[in-house]
């Protein structure tokens, strides 16, 4: 049987191959590029707020609520150089170390003893063994760049919400605490 | 039989995911060149991007960030053909994962 890593809640090509476009244009015209992280594309977790899209921390009820601007996060990102081209999974409410939801995919026995309807997608999975878990909240980056579908990814932490996806998929994290001791 | 959930626009919670399901698969479908079916899923997902990708998109996906921040800053990788890469290769990572179980609505079992 084969199992899902599902891992991304949209791909963003359009938006970013046309920043893409604009920093190679930039390159050739000035000879410099536009910022530290000129070009680099990385992914973003759904949970942080970008412009114009869909901001619902996981919750079915908050869907139709859209960022009105970008994260600041972000913003900086994209002063670097940053191409944002994939938002990743996140668990409803993003206090989880699991990365589930009712949007994307649930635990399949949760599933089964509430007998909901099957939608067929499932819990963020590990890609380097898919019945396990990636963890989470940020297991959709996890999973994700494990998978090197991203070389670079922001997740958020309060609880170990970085920590315990990289660590189940072997990665390096920062997790950089409002207030870190 | 559950209870029918519903939020205050009148959908149900069902209605409401397959949605937003259904706006990941439209974005998905984007991809040039687009990913084929991917049926028989290892256990382990890592191989199967040597199976599907190219060798320069292989190449520049696993190329450690590092090292892909100065060749883009000099030129000699383009921000473009990077992005193409890892949107593909990110994907694949999603697609590895195609739906398995029946999605038939009615199948509550």
């Amino acid at each position: 049987m084969t199992e899902q890593t599902n891992c991304i809640t949209e791909l963003l090509p359009q938006r970013a191959l046309e920043r893409a476009a604009y920093l190679d244009a930039y390159l050739a015209e000035h000879k410099k590029p536009i910022g530290p992280l000129h070009g680099l594309p990385i992914s973003v977790k759904e949970h942080i707020g970008m412009k114009g899209l869909d901001w619902n921390g996981g919750f079915v009820s908050w869907v139709g609520k859209v960022a009105k601007d970008d994260a600041h996060i972000l913003s900086i990102l994209w002063s670097a150089g940053c191409v944002f081209y994939v938002r990743s999974t996140q668990p409803q409410s993003l206090m989880h170390l699991e990365t589930s939801s009712n949007l994307y995919g649930y635990v399949e026995e949760v599933r089964r003893v509430l007998r909901w309807a099957n939608t067929g997608y499932r819990v963020t999975t590990n890609p380097f063994n898919t019945t396990l878990t990636a963890g989470g909240s940020s297991g959709g980056e996890g999973a994700l760049v494990g998978f090197r579908g991203s070389c670079l990814g922001i997740g958020t932490d309060i609880g170990g919400s970085i920590r315990s996806p990289a660590a189940n998929t072997g990665l390096p994290a920062i997790p950089r605490l409002l207030s870190s001791s | 039989m559950a209870a029918t959930v519903t939020i205050p626009s009148g959908a149900t919670w069902q209605e409401v995911a397959a949605d937003r399901q259904k706006r990941r698969d439209a974005t998905l479908s984007l991809l040039e060149p687009p990913l084929p079916p991917i049926e028989d899923i290892p256990l382990n997902t890592i191989p199967l991007a040597r199976k599907f990708l190219t060798a320069d998109e292989i190449k520049i996906t696993e190329t450690l960030v590092e090292d892909l921040v100065p060749q883009l800053a000099k030129g000699e990788l383009s921000s473009v053909a990077v992005t193409k890469a890892f949107l593909r290769r990110a994907g694949l990572a999603q697609k590895a994962v195609c739906p398995i179980f029946p999605s038939s609505p009615a199948d509550t079992s």
